[in-house]
């Protein structure tokens, strides 16, 4: 590990805490710590949406994806959250914005007036950004761990402080800050590694001929589908990731950090023309120069053409390949920021469910306590922290554009059918909500627990009990249908049950 | 409570329909056309340019969409309230 390359990460962690504590300066209120008081403008809230996309798993976990099996599910990957965006626009986006304030489970327990969907709301948030943060403290964990030589243990430990220490002192505004700043140097950084890749191989036409040149699958790395996904588990995939998009919490709650509708959609649109951009560059450039510039090179990936340190090290030796240790140094500081930045938001959407939904339950009625709320907020965090460092350890091993996938099902199966059912259905009941939310969530941290990855590879069982790793087109689906089922069984006594408590 | 309009649901599915080829193509070779590898200019694959294509197209719609999904919002236009909804036991 070379020096400029310590340099480089030491000067990004000490930007993001002097962000922190300028923020933690101004974080006075709840609605500053849980929302960034609202007052963000709609390219800063962009940028920072199109942070949240832009995380590990695009940036090491789809260049690793594409260094083994080619284009293959990356041509999923890539598209999802495009995909998603039109959704959300089509479908939540406006009634979100209009019903929320801090959280999704001020969404549902707006509608529905009852506890029990807060505390739904705050367990699937909770749950699912768990999820999300494997993927991207694994991501961290390997990153540190192979440039400075350091244990995985370790290095996963220095990420949860540091995640820790940003959303319990500067809240949302610190997190969203650290987001754009982050989102800035990685277009930057994408755009710069872009143009040297078709530098160094002298342009698309001779890239790709060298990438099929040199990789195993010959031409067919061009072809989707050469690590044979079945049909259920691409369909599955495919809309699991989509619909998976509407029921992330942490995306979500950024609609609420914009003062009006008109900022709301400066910030879809200047999310979706980065978004673009980087994505357009990483598939179409990036990706395959990784393959020509590094596959058959004993320096970086192996004889039988893996790379040397995991495929989530691809973009690092990229990076080493076209602009030396500088480079390199460069590339795994943004990295390590843009690691740093997702997991403070999701920490950031945990920790705003703990304190503002659960804590909220559990005091029965009592008058808000916002001193009060506020250190549950930061302990929250801090648990938070503890649980995916735990976490980590567990899926060390795993991709994680994987471990990302896992996120996106189950909150396509838990979050999505009910938020949806919240908004646009007159007749949902409370019982109906709730048991849908559950069947979803347990059917998919079910599924997925008996699935090939968890089963078999983690657990070391002989064969899946569930064929797919990507159920959510069976549990959506399902948990949409139990709440209609059992809201429409249960309609007469609910209704009669809040007329009674509004005449009260 | 907001109204699920005929619009927003054919929309969606139409949205779907657009992406389907892709995941179509990964998971079944009858789904694949075989031109997806060939050379289009140069030595770019067909498979490549499709997925630009598609890129720059979800980009527009997302574009498109967001006029209609921020149009009507006149109830929440001062950022987050600090009083929230009361819900039933608290």
């Amino acid at each position: 590990m070379s020096l400029i390359a310590i340099a480089f990460f030491v000067a990004t962690v000490a930007a993001t805490l002097v962000i922190t504590l300028w923020a933690s300066r101004r974080a006075k209120s709840r609605a500053d710590l849980y929302a960034a008081g609202g007052k963000l403008s709609g390219p800063q809230n962009g940028l920072a949406i199109a942070g949240d996309f832009m995380s590990a798993t695009t940036f090491l976990g789809m260049t690793g994806m594409y260094f083994d099996a080619g284009i293959d599910q990356t041509a999923i990957y890539y598209l999802t959250p495009l995909v998603g965006l039109c959704l959300m626009m089509l479908l939540l986006a406006g009634p979100l914005r209009r019903a929320g304030k801090f959280t999704l489970g001020d969404v549902m327990a707006t509608r529905l007036k009852s506890p029990g969907m807060r505390v739904f709301a705050g367990v699937s948030t909770i749950v699912i950004s768990l999820l999300y943060l494997i993927g991207q403290m694994v991501g961290a964990g390997t990153l540190i761990g192979a440039l400075f030589g350091i244990p995985f243990g370790w290095a996963v430990i220095i990420v949860g402080l540091l995640m820790t220490t940003y959303v319990a002192a500067g809240g949302m505004l610190a997190a969203t800050w650290v987001q754009i700043i982050k989102a800035g140097m990685l277009v930057v950084l994408v755009v710069t590694l872009a143009v040297l890749c078709l530098v160094a191989t002298g342009g698309p036409s001779a890239l790709y001929a060298k990438a099929a040149a040199v990789h195993q699958a010959g031409r067919g790395l061009f072809t989707p589908g050469i690590s044979k996904t079945d049909l259920f588990s691409s369909i599955s995939l495919g809309f699991g990731m989509s619909v998976g998009m509407l029921g992330l919490p942490h995306l979500l709650i950024r609609l609420f950090t914009v003062p009006d509708v008109r900022e709301a959609k400066r910030s879809v649109v200047a999310a979706t023309s980065i978004i673009g951009v980087v994505f357009a560059l990483l598939f179409f450039v990036v990706n395959p120069a990784a393959v020509s510039l590094l596959k058959l090179n004993p320096a970086y990936s192996s004889a039988a053409g893996a790379a040397i340190g995991g495929p989530n090290m691809v973009s690092i030796h990229l990076s080493e390949v076209l602009g030396g240790e500088v480079l390199m140094g460069v590339t795994s500081a943004i990295t390590f920021a843009t690691i740093l930045a997702v997991v403070a938001g999701l920490v950031m959407a945990s920790a705003s469910a703990a304190s503002h939904d659960l804590f909220t339950v559990m005091r029965k009625g009592a008058a808000r306590d916002e001193k009060q709320e506020l250190m549950v907020f930061r302990l929250a965090a801090a648990g938070v922290a503890v649980v995916a460092i735990g976490l980590a350890f567990l899926f060390q091993h795993e991709n994680v554009a994987f471990a990302t996938a896992l996120a996106f099902t189950v909150a396509a199966g838990a979050n999505f059918p009910i938020l949806l059912l919240v908004l646009y259905w007159r007749r949902l009941t409370v019982p109906g909500a709730l048991t849908g939310g559950l069947v979803g969530l347990v059917g998919s941290v079910g599924l997925i627990a008996v699935g090939p990855s968890v089963w078999v590879r983690l657990l070391h069982n002989p064969a899946p009990l569930f064929p797919s790793d990507y159920p959510a087109l069976l549990t959506c689906p399902l948990a949409l249908i139990t709440a209609v089922v059992v809201s429409l069984a249960t309609a007469p006594r609910s209704q009669s049950t809040t007329k009674s408590a509004s005449a009260t | 409570m907001s109204r699920l309009t005929l619009r927003q649901v054919i929309l969606s599915v139409l949205v779907m329909a657009v992406f389907a080829p892709v995941f179509l193509a990964v998971g079944s070779p009858a789904f694949r056309p075989a031109w997806l590898s060939n050379p289009v200019i140069g030595e770019i694959p067909a498979s490549a340019l499709v997925e630009l294509a598609y890129l720059a197209l979800f980009v527009v719609l997302v574009w498109v969409f967001s006029g209609s999904a921020f149009a009507e919002d006149t109830d929440r236009d001062d950022g987050p309230k600090e009083d929230g909804p009361k819900e039933d036991g608290q």
